[in-house]
């Protein structure tokens, strides 16, 4: 590359670094100063913010987050693969509106959607009214401010994540495979587990590390839909940063979550290289 | 002969467009029959309805004299080798060739001698633990039909599994799956639109155009004696002529060409002389004509030359009448 080609990479680096690369540092160095008694930024040197994660209080909140984001990945996939397989196998022409249903969503402000799961859920909500109205329940459900509720919240938010990644899976999936293994005595469901499973694995993991370490960040719905109950590590640290005035201490987290996706990150490339190796013989 | 297969009266159309006319067709036990044809005349299409990819619109199949039609691929005892081999990738080559007995449960003792035998049949002993990116195209094209041959199916349906390859490794191979079907006595249905191929490798030739039958014969009978106008221009060269209403053909190498001194015949000039290795292709014009008649000369040195006036003559029963 020329020199000339460089320079079309500077307005993307200068703003990376100035927005992305500068903060990110700022806050690794913040992860290693002290609270002072204000709650403003002490510069002298302490690992104490990364012990303290280690305290009995937020190990468990990490894990119920490890939870919250299992759970959350594994109800998109098993949701988002039915999903994502009738979209494959449906004429192109139809496939494109389904596509689009499926990322409505994205174009709908994020917190009024949540508050629209307020508005249907809460006590007052439309569920409730119904089901008390023809008389199948006498008092209200507690169907918001819960760890369902939550679930529920992260599930519908994500599930556009998992859908997308495993319809390209699906789409790329050659056809003649499912043929060959029909023709070699497999039953439908044999086939399913034996070829279109193991194929789709590269989808079934990008959809996977993409749910889970967007579930593992969220707070906005934990926020909205869980109430003051449910508190995941995105809480604890918007609570740092926002509340509690500890920068020191939200930056540590966020440098240890940080570490944590990265591990996940690395995940998806080994899939992607899968992937990658295993398409080759298509072009054959 | 037994009938392995029988299809009878047997039509496919999608939409608004008839893909096969009825068709009748019996393939004999041990047979290597080959379906050969341009594209879209149908014949893949016959050949997915025999393995029950396609469900056929009308008409049966009879597999071994039992009616086959409403059974699903997977209950019936014919293999097929795609032409892109369709072979898994996350599976090893070992792996890929025993999904078969797998999915019919056969023993594990009967699996690795039945493996044994087509790993020497295909000579992929070598392999074995390879994964399908890591063979060459003629490789997987073996494994494929390795991986087919292992059920030991009464009937191997192979749709153009050549097709895909280089010039030499095709010729090579046309010998090598030949040799195979001679050696395991199943009946092979070859698709394929290489008249060459089809030439070499096949006992019979189901000639196909526009989803009908056009002839159907040893390939002897189909190169020599082509019915139709169709048939005798697809397989091979042809000079075709017309006398009023009747339509008859000339293979170049039964056209004579002699210097023109009172011999009697035609009377042309040469237009072309073309080299292809071992002969040369003679194009000459008749007077008044407009298509040029072919001949061939052997031997790597000619004696003809563009311009050349020459005359052109052939035996009474060199001319094959057609039905056009």
């Amino acid at each position: 590359m020329n020199k000339k080609g460089k320079l079309l990479a500077v307005p993307t680096l200068v703003w990376l670094s100035l927005f992305f690369a500068l903060p990110l540092l700022v806050m690794l160095v913040v992860s290693f100063y002290q609270r002072g008694l204000y709650g403003q930024v002490v510069p002298s040197f302490t690992i104490d913010n990364y012990l303290r994660f280690f305290e009995p209080l937020y190990m468990s909140i990490l894990v119920e987050t490890l939870i919250v984001s299992f759970i959350t990945t594994i109800g998109t996939l098993l949701l988002a693969y039915p999903l994502a397989y009738y979209i494959s196998k449906i004429p192109r022409s139809r496939q494109n509106i389904w596509l689009i249903l499926v990322m409505v969503p994205f174009w709908i402000n994020f917190l009024i959607r949540s508050y629209a799961w307020v508005i249907i859920l809460r006590s007052q909500g439309i569920i409730n009214t119904v089901l008390l109205k023809i008389g199948i329940i006498e008092i209200p459900l507690n169907l918001l401010y819960n760890w369902g509720s939550v679930m529920l919240g992260m599930i519908y938010t994500l599930l556009p994540f998992m859908v997308l990644p495993l319809y390209v899976s699906l789409e790329k999936l050659d056809k003649q495979r499912l043929e060959a293994a029909y023709d070699l005595g497999a039953t439908r469901l044999r086939a399913f587990w034996h070829i279109t499973l193991p194929l789709t694995k590269p989808g079934i993991i990008i959809g996977s590390v993409l749910v889970f370490v967007s579930s593992l960040g969220m707070f906005v719905v934990p926020d909205i839909m869980g109430g003051a109950k449910s508190m995941l590590l995105g809480n604890v640290i918007q609570n740092q940063f926002l509340s509690a005035r500890d920068w020191p201490f939200g930056s540590a987290i966020s440098m240890l979550m940080i570490i944590l996706s990265a591990l996940l990150i690395a995940l998806y490339y080994k899939a992607m290289q899968w992937e990658d190796e295993n398409t080759r013989l298509e072009g054959d | 002969m037994e009938t392995m297969i029988r299809v009878e009266n047997i039509a496919k159309g999608y939409d608004n467009e008839q893909i096969i006319h009825p068709l009748t067709l019996s393939v004999y036990e041990g047979e290597f029959l080959t379906l050969l044809g341009p594209s879209g005349c149908g014949k893949t299409t016959l050949l997915r309805m025999i393995a029950g990819f396609e469900e056929p619109d009308s008409g049966e199949i009879f597999l071994a004299e039992k009616p086959v039609k409403d059974k699903p691929p997977y209950q019936r005892d014919v293999n097929m080798v795609f032409q892109q081999y369709a072979l898994f990738p996350h599976m090893n080559v070992e792996q890929n060739i025993l999904f078969g007995l797998q999915m019919k449960k056969v023993s594990k003792d009967e699996q690795q001698l039945r493996l044994r035998e087509v790993l020497e049949y295909t000579q992929l002993k070598d392999f074995c633990k390879r994964m399908p990116t890591q063979l060459s195209g003629g490789q997987q094209q073996r494994v494929a039909i390795a991986r087919a041959i292992i059920n030991r199916p009464k009937v191997l349906l192979l749709d153009e599994p050549l097709g895909a390859l280089d010039y030499q490794l095709r010729k090579s191979l046309q010998l090598e799956l030949k040799n195979l079907q001679r050696k395991l006595k199943i009946t092979f249905i070859y698709v394929t639109h290489d008249q060459e191929e089809a030439l070499v490798m096949s006992d019979r030739i189901v000639i196909m155009n526009k989803g009908r039958i056009e002839q159907i014969g040893t390939p002897e009978t189909v190169y020599n004696t082509p019915k139709s106008l169709f048939t005798a221009k697809f397989i091979g060269e042809n000079n075709i002529f017309r006398q009023g209403e009747r339509v008859f053909c000339v293979r170049p190498e039964n056209v004579h060409i002699s210097i023109a001194d009172g011999i009697e015949g035609k009377s042309a000039t040469i237009r072309d002389v073309v080299f292809t290795g071992n002969y040369h292709k003679i194009y000459m014009l008749a007077e008044g004509e407009t298509t040029p008649i072919l001949t061939y000369d052997y031997g790597n040195q000619t004696k003809w030359a563009a311009k050349q006036q020459v005359v052109i003559s052939w035996l009474p029963e060199s001319e094959v009448t057609l039905i056009e």
